[in-house]
């Protein structure tokens, strides 16, 4: 799926101001773009296992969006879309990896090894997902505020900076939704 | 639950927080009511609180947040940020945050500017802190740590969030990282020297109780253009107050750095960050340059951290066999887990590598061999022949490696890296699509890799090699090396018994004919064994003093000299080792002493070589030299002509013929010389150079830039190319991009012409009390040249407060150019710049007799401008305005008359207008 330059600009703005169509498409060009440039950044450099500023999502966006014009509102509406891209990327991933370990998936995507040094631990991202869903049919903005956290590694500042409120509510949320994770995951996990 | 019960359950949650846990069960029960899955709720919470608070704090976290790390260019070129920093471009996102260059328009310097990342700039309480830890890391002030200059915070217009910079020195080149990664592993010989110059900025900063705690390949800044590879280590302490987010304490410094580099106890709770992290990275760094890979590679981050506490790293060696098991020692001893067992400070790791002369065994059997047979020469070859399509053989010869510590050896092997690249250069009579970089220009940029030279000089095959005498026999490995892919392409190992070392010459300059498929006439080589000798001890000395005659200094020269005195005790005629004598002679008299004494030795030297092998080109240059130095200068021309029968395309003595017709006055004919050189070698850039020097110096300004862009296409990473294009600046009275270019040579490789036109960037602009420093730096650096006290005492006596030193710069400037005029009467140039020192200290008598000296040889356009001063300064408009008007017929241009200072009133005069001067610029000094 291709892209215009200046198009995820315009689909930011528009998905930021509700439009879900806009979401939608911009969603999956990311999706689609974030593989390529993991793809991309594996053949070119061996999984550089520095992991350095390899930045897989802030390219993207570059490609996407071209380097002009980026606002301080499209940015952290683009870091809140691009950790639910994130999030997809890393479930779709541990799934995989899942399935290989029971010998029943195909080969894994090729950004495997480029992944596999944020998603070691499959099992986990799976569970944290899916407590997460289950978290935010009780608390939506906490289960949002672990998902930025957890999936998209934000810090406190950017978390409190996409979602538009305090810094110290989102420590606060933060502190409660990962000891419910811990007890979460502690009871899947035996 | 419900969502209802869900918020009361966090609002107990993180009430309970703060209440001591033995009154904890109270308050749940005063507070819960009746409603057990709430209270059982908050406990549980509670309880997975107290197992791990840091649950889920992962470094795999960490990665992902660098993974969404945006690249985001906050600021685009042209941009003035926190008003002060103007954005030249965007550099790099780091692990920081972004670098760009930038301009500091209060400083008028070039910097790096670096945003730190978002989440320090929040609280004030933060951004004091992390001045202090700014300002304890400015304290490091040494040439491989990268100069932090300043924090400054900057208000983004549209969002109103603040952000923080940082300033530090710029440093064009590129990373360790991106230099192991085109490159692959280095050789010990390429490594020394940035290991030596990372431990040495390590060690600075450990001194001062700073740890680096981010050392990696990405964070040593290679500075390889120009003169010196440097290694600058950047971003020293950086990494741990970065890391210090607001509430945090040094808990998140297992998170700092790069986790490939990060030390076990990096990654164990509670381990402590401290000199021995660097120490450790440093190894991890050492072991990547030295195999081209990391140790302990694992599929995640923590599968690595495992791999690195519970197993041994692979040796060294079983990746990379050539490396010294010293090395590979060092390396591992870097990487102990117990940061007890690592080594203590970084610099004792620079000892095992390199361990100091005396702790080695002495070399200096040479004649002692009772060996007397001739061992084979072996050759190997790799990877085909090489063969000489592409557009020839452009060469360097590397420094040969003396191996041992025997400064006799190294002194031999500097030597004959001078006899091997001067042979080659001969090889050019015979295959005309060689050319080699002389040994001065490899020397002065200090250069050591085949990769360095390439990027230097633009050559396609390098020259390395080796040297190493044991047992009585002397062993001589050449390389030679695809600069390109850098594959050695062939490869030969010489061997002779040390009592018949004479015949090495002969023998390497037949093996690197050999194998550059160049087929040397009889004739040549008879000639060539004319100027040798047949005497071992003989030969040595001559090697040893061409390694002394290449080093800078008066004593390294005094040491030549008596290499070749004994060279010539032991071989009367020893055609060479005269002609080398006299070149040092007349450089201990040109540099040092001006004693006409040596000047005598130079000039008796010379003659005598050339009595013995009139047909040597290397005497005949020599001669040429010398009587250049004496103002012989139609002697002179027949010695460069004789060269050039012999040799009819050698650079050396096109360009000496060059430079004595421009003495003469004969500008012509010395443009012809430049072109012809140019024309043997189109893509050779050094004769461009010295033609664009030729074409400031006489004012053909845009024949100068030509050469200067040629120079620049040739070789853009040599830092000549901004040295003379900022001397053409300066003369245009382009003076901030001259001083760019300046300040960019200076910190690269800092020269007293470099500081001079520095000074004048801020004279010509008439900031006097700026220019002094820089005026004054030059003089400390070469405190034998006049123009350069004269230079300082222009400056001075524009200086209220200094007026009264310019007098004594003065005299500093009549005494040396006295000198030079008395040991070349006929330097037209010395004279006029003695017309001038005496008309700036009022000595009218000296300055006309002076001036009458002058007139009686050869005139030019800068020269005349000169006399023009003198004249003015004198009161003399009548006579100042008769030498203006001959130097703007022999092409001084309006702009020079403009910004000369000296001329301030003349230019009132009307006469002066009716001279009419040309178009633009204004006066130089030759630059190298």
């Amino acid at each position: 799926m291709g892209s215009t330059p200046g198009e995820v600009t315009g689909l930011l703005r528009r998905s930021a101001a509700g439009d879900r169509e806009a979401e939608s498409r911009l969603f999956s060009l990311l999706y689609d773009d974030l593989h390529r440039v993991a793809v991309h950044c594996m053949q070119g450099e061996s999984a550089d296992a520095t992991l350095q500023p390899t930045a897989l999502v802030g390219e993207a966006y570059i490609r996407l969006a071209g380097n002009d014009g980026a606002g301080w509102a499209d940015r952290t509406h683009f870091l809140s879309v691009a950790t639910s891209v994130m999030r997809h990327v890393l479930v779709d991933y541990a799934r995989q990896r899942l399935a290989k370990k029971r010998g029943s998936g195909t080969r894994p995507a090729e950004l495997d090894e480029q992944l596999a040094a944020i998603a070691s631990n499959p099992d986990q991202i799976l569970y944290v997902h899916e407590a997460l869903e289950r978290l935010a049919k009780l608390d939506p903005r906490q289960a949002r505020i672990a998902e930025l956290r957890y999936f998209g590694g934000l810090d406190i500042g950017e978390t409190a900076a996409v979602l538009g409120i305090s810094p110290r509510t989102v420590k606060r949320e933060w502190t409660i939704a990962r000891a419910w994770l811990r007890g979460e995951l502690a009871s899947r996990a035996r | 639950m419900t969502p209802d019960q869900w918020r009361r359950v966090k609002d107990l949650f993180a009430a309970a927080l703060h209440i001591p846990e033995e009154r904890r069960p109270a308050f749940l029960e005063d507070t819960c009511d009746d409603d057990a899955e709430i209270r059982s709720e908050v406990e549980k919470l509670l309880w997975e609180q107290e197992q791990n608070s840091e649950f889920l704090e992962t470094i795999e976290l960490h990665q992902r947040r660098k993974l969404m790390r945006l690249e985001w260019h906050s600021f685009a070129p042209g941009q003035m940020v926190a008003g002060r920093y103007r954005i030249e471009r965007f550099i790099r996102a780091g692990g920081m945050g972004e670098v760009y260059e930038a301009f500091d328009t209060m400083l008028n310097q070039r910097v790096a500017l670096k945003t730190v990342l978002a989440e320090m700039a929040g609280s004030t309480r933060n951004l004091e802190r992390f001045k202090q830890e700014i300002a304890l890391a400015r304290e490091v002030t040494h040439p491989n740590v990268c100069r932090v200059f300043d924090v400054a915070q900057h208000r983004d217009a549209e969002s109103g969030a603040e952000m923080l910079l940082l300033t530090m020195e710029f440093l064009p080149g590129s990373t360790l990282a991106e230099r192991i990664k085109a490159q692959g592993r280095l050789t010990p010989a390429e490594a020394l020297p940035l290991i030596r110059q990372m431990a040495e900025a390590l060690a600075a900063a450990h001194d001062r109780g700073i740890v680096h705690c981010d050392f990696k390949p990405g964070n040593v800044i290679l500075t390889s253009a120009g003169s010196a590879e440097r290694a600058v280590v950047t971003d020293f302490g950086l990494a741990l107050r970065v890391s210090l987010r607001p509430g945090e304490q040094t808990s998140s410094a297992t998170a700092v750095g790069t986790p490939p580099y990060m030390a076990p106890e990096q990654f164990r709770n509670g381990g402590t960050v401290g000199t021995a992290t660097d120490i450790y990275a440093f190894g991890i760094t050492l072991y990547e340059m030295m195999t081209g890979k990391r140790p302990f590679v694992g599929g995640s981050v923590e599968a690595e951290a495992f791999e690195r506490l519970h197993h041994r790293p692979e040796a060294p060696r079983a990746l990379a066999p050539n490396l010294p098991a010293a090395w590979e020692a060092a390396i591992l001893r870097c990487l102990e887990n117990e940061p007890e067992k690592r080594y203590a400070a970084a610099r004792d790791i620079l000892r095992d590598l390199d361990p100091p002369a005396k702790d080695r065994r002495r070399w200096f059997p040479w004649a002692a061999a009772a060996v007397l047979l001739l061992l084979a020469a072996a050759a190997l070859w790799f990877a085909g022949p090489w063969r000489a399509s592409r557009g020839g053989a452009h060469l360097a010869v590397l420094p040969l490696t003396a191996i041992g510590s025997d400064p006799a050896l190294q002194a031999f092997s500097d030597g004959l890296t001078e006899t091997l690249t001067g042979r080659i250069s001969e090889f050019q009579q015979f295959e005309k699509h060689v050319w080699v970089v002389p040994a001065s220009e490899v020397r002065s940029a200090k250069i050591t890799s085949a990769a360095a030279c390439r990027r230097a000089f633009g050559v396609n095959l390098v020259i390395t090699g080796s040297l190493q005498e044991r047992g009585g026999i002397l062993r001589v490995a050449l390389n030679l090396v695809d600069a390109g892919s850098l594959r050695q392409v062939a490869s030969r190992s010489i061997e002779l018994p040390a009592s018949q070392v004479a015949q090495l010459e002969d023998t390497i300059t037949a093996e690197s004919a050999e194998v550059l498929r160049i087929t040397l006439s009889p004739e040549a080589r008879r000639r060539f064994q004319n100027e040798m000798t047949q005497n071992p001890s003989a030969f040595r000395l001559y090697e040893q003093g061409m390694g002394y005659l290449r080093r800078f200094g008066r004593e390294n020269l005094d040491q030549a000299i008596t290499g070749f005195h004994g060279a010539i005790e032991l071989d009367g005629n020893y055609a060479i080792a005269y002609a080398r004598l006299g070149e040092a002679y007349q450089r201990r008299y040109a540099s040092f002493t001006q004693n006409p004494a040596d000047a005598a030795l130079a000039r008796n030297s010379v003659t005598r070589a050339a009595a013995i092998a009139p047909d040597s080109s290397t005497v005949q240059l020599a001669l040429g030299l010398v009587e250049t130095g004496s103002g012989d200068y139609r002697l002179a021309t027949e010695s460069y002509k004789r060269a050039l029968r012999t040799d009819p395309t050698n650079g050396e003595a096109l360009v000496g013929l060059a430079r004595v017709y421009e003495r003469l006055g004969q500008q012509a004919l010395a443009e012809a010389a430049y072109k012809q050189a140019i024309a043997a070698h189109p893509d050779f850039w050094l004769p461009y150079n010295q033609a664009g020097v030729f074409y400031l110096r006489v004012g053909q300004l845009e024949q100068a830039e030509r050469m200067f862009a040629m120079v620049a296409a040739l070789i853009p990473d040599n830092v000549l190319g901004f040295e003379n294009q900022a001397a053409l600046d300066l003369i245009l009275a382009r003076y901030d991009q001259a001083e760019k270019a300046l300040q960019h040579v200076i910190a690269i490789s800092p020269s007293a012409p470099a500081y001079s036109n520095l000074g004048m960037t801020e004279f010509q602009q008439r900031r006097y009390s700026s220019a002094v420093p820089w005026f004054e730096k030059a003089v400390e650096l070469r405190p034998n040249d006049d123009r350069l006290w004269r230079n300082l005492g222009d400056a001075y006596s524009k200086v209220s407060t200094m007026a009264a030193k310019a007098a004594d710069a003065y005299q500093h400037a009549i005494a040396l150019a006295r000198k030079r005029s008395e040991l070349n009467p006929a330097s037209a140039d010395a004279w006029t710049a003695l017309a001038l020192y005496y008309s700036k200290v009022g000595d009218r008598r000296q300055a006309i007799l002076s001036i009458q000296e002058s007139k009686k040889t050869a005139r030019s356009s800068d020269l005349e401008l000169r006399l023009a001063e003198a004249y003015e300064i004198l009161g003399d408009r009548e006579r100042a305005l008769e030498s203006l008007g001959a130097a703007i017929a022999n092409g001084l241009k309006a702009k020079q008359v403009e910004e000369d200072q000296d001329l301030d009133r003349l230019r009132q005069d009307a006469r002066y207008r009716q001279l009419q001067p040309k178009t633009q610029m204004k006066p130089v000094e030759e630059t190298r």
